[in-house]
């Protein structure tokens, strides 16, 4: 048989460009991350009366750029470097890896541009509009083609374990995107999700939870799996522990889902099986864990003396770490506590900037010397790196921590009369302010080291040799004819012993090869993992939209007015969800704080819902009535001349802007199709019926000492949604609306035992 | 919604046990195929292929 050696060379190009934009937009990530933590530790840096800057547009600014721009691209980079290697062939097209790298970064230019505008699906990480969407997509398409491409040309036969990690990221980021971003535009920077309350609650959750799994995640075990052996120099430890470490999150991640939204209105049966699965994935993750340190073993000597090294062990620490925390917060009564507070924010970052940022660091000044073919500029000024960015993940998330849970307890205290100990909101708030300052500078911190290693990338690339030299590799092209080496003769048969029929049948079937050729089959093999990751998911999610009694209608709650429809979207735009939430939790602590608990049903017409994460203000959803028109007008214009010592942005823009009267027919139009109850006639009235409404409301802010001329102004539109928010309840029921329906009154009341879980225990 | 009443008629809310059952099962079968039933050592040249790569670094 004639073996034919062929030769080739790697595209390293586009490798250097992706670290590249990895360390540019990781920059720009962070420092809008400074700023918002900066916007909270004291308002004065939303910089009214400008309303492009406040905390509401710049969050989710800074959460995508981290997590698209500064990790999607390190994913690109670490992908393209080690996928040419492990499979000895270049990648299968240079026109669609530079496509693929363009097309990204015009997609990050685009979410810079839009979010600042104010131009969001309002659904956190989702914010994205359609147009872009659409986009990210296409790019992502582009992605896959050339990923599987490159697989079918490959040299070697077996897919090493950091490839299964990176297809598992393909499949199930392209499932997420997809069925989380199904909406209905109103125009170019308008949509709303096809789902409404608990169901777009349930999807962006589901999307929310893989996303950290399968963009933050198994890409990034992927490259563990592959650098760190390089680092080292030593294979991984063990090899079955690692596809034992990928099954796990293919089939058991998935459905841990639902455990960000405990204690909300989702049925109990969801939640509690979202938090079996979370507590599952403990030991895997940890196994994880060893298996990356234990690569190691033998060569702790070099983590002394190598900073690359020194990155690796801390990502790989910080990765157990949050692993573990991870389903300990889906802990009901950890939970409890943890949910709405700044503990969410320090697990994300323990995640984020020790496990992906180091990471990735470590990754590139692997990389450095590598592309540039020259050794690092200074080792010296990387290890000043790592401690630099130690010192402000440390400072960053025990200040954070501490935040979590001095707000958690003050909510949930009660003084020995039985009243809340903390009545008043702004005084859990202002107990933070000395803690948002460490964590300001622990984000310095953070941000100088990566600024370091901009100055040792440049330097290292300004000694690079002119030109770069094109290493030329050989190997043989993959046998079409491929015969597995046989494996030994069973033990049963070599030793004579006498066993049942069944026994050698039993033998053959587990010794003959066909698992290891199915290992070997990608197209199979990435079948079934889109198989398990779209079952889980179907399963999961199935129950919830199909079932009726999981939502159980409310007769009296009604669609929102044309003016109220305006005054949320105005909400969604300024990123209101990113401070308050709209979920009253069938607690004491908060039925007393807030109002009666929130009901499945209340949200039937909430296209996306608003139920939020974080609980920076005090939660809304009952805040309608609670206080007059006129307080709301001048609360928005100056927080802090109502409540001293509130951290919320000021609006005064608000007041001055006049309402787009013209999109509130599309608006409604859209939330028509989306099944929402407007006839033809409400569509076509409904910019007049919005002018009469605000009209009132105008007038009654007059009466109540107020400025005149709002009645034109998104002030008054958002006044009304807010006045809006949950009084649908308590409004007496519509006699005629039961016999349209058909339903019976029994069926109409919500039953609090049924729809609230376990939630008073 | 007359697909809700279907559906709901379906009886899919055991679908989740099922689903969970099942991925359960398979997840088992992975592990137990991989440390019990293969040897450890037809896993040494896959463990191998991240250094298979030509001998290189200038440092
Ligand atoms: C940086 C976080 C932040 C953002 C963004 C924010 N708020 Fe607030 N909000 C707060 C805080 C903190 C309070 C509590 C102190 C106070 O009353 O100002 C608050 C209080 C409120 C209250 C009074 C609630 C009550 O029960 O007393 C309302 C109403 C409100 N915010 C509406 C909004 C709206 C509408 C938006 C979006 C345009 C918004 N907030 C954006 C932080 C924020």
């Amino acid at each position: 048989m004639n073996v034919q050696i062929e030769r080739f060379s790697y595209d390293d190009a586009i490798v250097r460009r992706f670290t590249l934009v990895t360390f540019v937009w990781g920059v720009v990530g962070m420092l809008v991350g400074l700023l918002v933590a900066l916007q909270l530790a004291a308002p004065v840096f939303n910089f009214p009366p400008l309303p492009w800057l406040t905390f509401g547009r710049l969050r989710p600014l800074h959460t995508n750029a981290v997590i698209f721009a500064f990790a999607g691209n390190a994913v690109f980079a670490g992908v393209y470097y080690s996928l040419q290697r492990l499979l000895k062939t270049p990648m299968f097209s240079k026109t669609l890896s530079n496509l693929h790298f363009w097309g990204w970064q015009l997609i990050i230019v685009a979410a810079a541009v839009t979010l600042p505008l104010g131009i969001t699906q309002g659904k956190e990480y989702a914010e994205l509009q359609w147009p872009i969407d659409i986009a990210i997509a296409v790019v992502w398409i582009v992605f896959a083609v050339n990923f599987f491409g490159t697989i079918a040309r490959r040299r070697e036969r077996h897919l090493y374990v950091a490839i299964w990690f990176y297809i598992a990221t393909i499949v199930t980021i392209t499932v997420l995107h997809v069925f989380n971003n199904l909406v209905v535009p109103a125009g170019l920077f308008r949509s709303y999700p096809i789902y409404a309350g608990v169901q777009d609650a349930f999807m962006q959750w589901w999307y929310g939870h893989n996303a950290v799994g399968f963009l933050l995640t198994t890409p990034f075990l992927g490259i563990m799996y592959y650098f760190m052996p390089k680092a080292a120099n030593r294979p991984v430890f063990s090899y079955r522990l690692s596809i034992i470490h990928f099954w796990t999150l293919v089939f058991i991640y998935i459905w841990a889902g639902p455990h960000h939204l405990h204690y909300t209105a989702l049925p109990a049966w969801a939640s509690t099986l979202g938090m079996l699965f979370s507590v599952m994935l403990w030991m895997p993750s940890w196994g994880g864990m060893l298996n990356g340190l234990l690569t190691l073993r033998g060569a702790w000597h070099k983590v002394a003396t190598d900073p690359v090294l020194k990155f690796f062990v801390v990502a790989v620490t910080f990765y157990g770490m949050s692993t573990f925390e991870g389903p300990l917060l889906s802990v009901r009564s950890v939970n409890l506590l943890s949910h709405y507070t700044d503990w969410t924010i320090a697990h994300v970052h323990s995640g984020a900037l020790g496990w992906v940022g180091f990471l990735v660091f470590g990754m590139i000044y692997w990389l450095l010397p590598r592309l540039y073919q020259t050794p690092l500029w200074s080792p010296k000024l990387a290890e000043a790196h790592f401690w630099l960015g130690t010192i402000g993940i440390l400072l960053y998330i025990v200040s954070i921590y501490a935040a979590g849970l001095t707000q958690g307890l003050m909510w949930l205290a009660f003084d020995e009369e039985g009243y809340l100990a903390y009545a008043d909101f702004v005084e859990t708030t202002m107990r933070l302010i000395p803690m948002y300052w460490v964590r300001v500078i622990g984000g310095a911190a953070y941000l100088v080291g990566a600024l370091l290693l901009g100055v040792n990338m440049l330097m290292t690339w300004r000694a690079r040799p002119r030109p770069l030299a094109v290493e030329v590799h050989e190997a043989p092209a993959l046998a079409r004819a491929y015969t597995d080496r046989p494996e030994p003769i069973s033990p049963l048969v070599t030793s004579g012993t006498h066993v049942a029929n069944l026994a050698y049948t039993l033998d053959r079937f587990f010794r003959t090869t066909w698992h290891r050729r199915w290992e070997r089959l990608p197209l199979l093999f990435t079948v079934m993992v889109a198989v398990a990751v779209i079952v889980a998911s179907l399963f999961e999610i199935i129950p919830t939209f199909l079932i009726k009694s999981n939502v159980p209608t409310i007769a009296s709650v009604a669609p929102y007015t044309p003016l109220e429809l305006a005054g949320r979207d105005i909400y969604l735009s300024e990123g209101c969800y990113n401070c308050h939430s709209q979920m009253v939790r069938p607690l004491r602590a908060e039925t007393e704080r807030y109002g009666e608990y929130s009901k499945p049903g209340e949200f039937v017409y909430d296209h996306p819902f608003q139920w939020g994460s974080r609980r920076i203000g005090p939660d809304l959803h009952r805040v309608g009535g609670k206080y007059p028109d006129l307080w709301h007008v001048r609360h928005m214009d100056d927080p802090r001349a109502i409540t001293p010592g509130s951290i919320m942005p000021a609006y005064p823009s608000l007041l001055t802007t006049p309402l787009d009267l013209e999109s509130i027919p599309v608006v409604m139009r859209a939330h028509q199709t989306l099944g929402v109850p407007y006839t033809d006639d409400d569509i076509v009235g409904g910019t007049d019926a919005a002018l009469a409404q605000a009209a009132t409301i105008a007038e009654a802010i007059v009466t109540q000492g107020g400025p005149e001329g709002l009645a034109d102004k998104k002030i008054i539109a958002l006044t009304a949604y807010l006045q809006r928010l949950g009084t649908d309840i308590t409004r007496p029921e519509p006699v005629a609306a039961e016999e349209e329906t058909g339903e019976t009154p029994a069926d109409a009341v919500a039953d609090p035992q049924e729809t609230s879980g376990d939630g008073a225990s | 919604m007359k697909l809700s009443d279907i559906m709901g008629a379906a009886g899919l809310a055991s679908w989740a046990e099922i689903g969970l059952v099942v991925s359960f099962i398979t997840f088992a079968a992975i592990v137990l195929y991989v440390f019990v039933i293969r040897s450890r050592a037809s896993y040494e040249d896959a463990r191998h292929l991240p250094l298979d790569d030509d001998p290189e670094i200038p440092s």
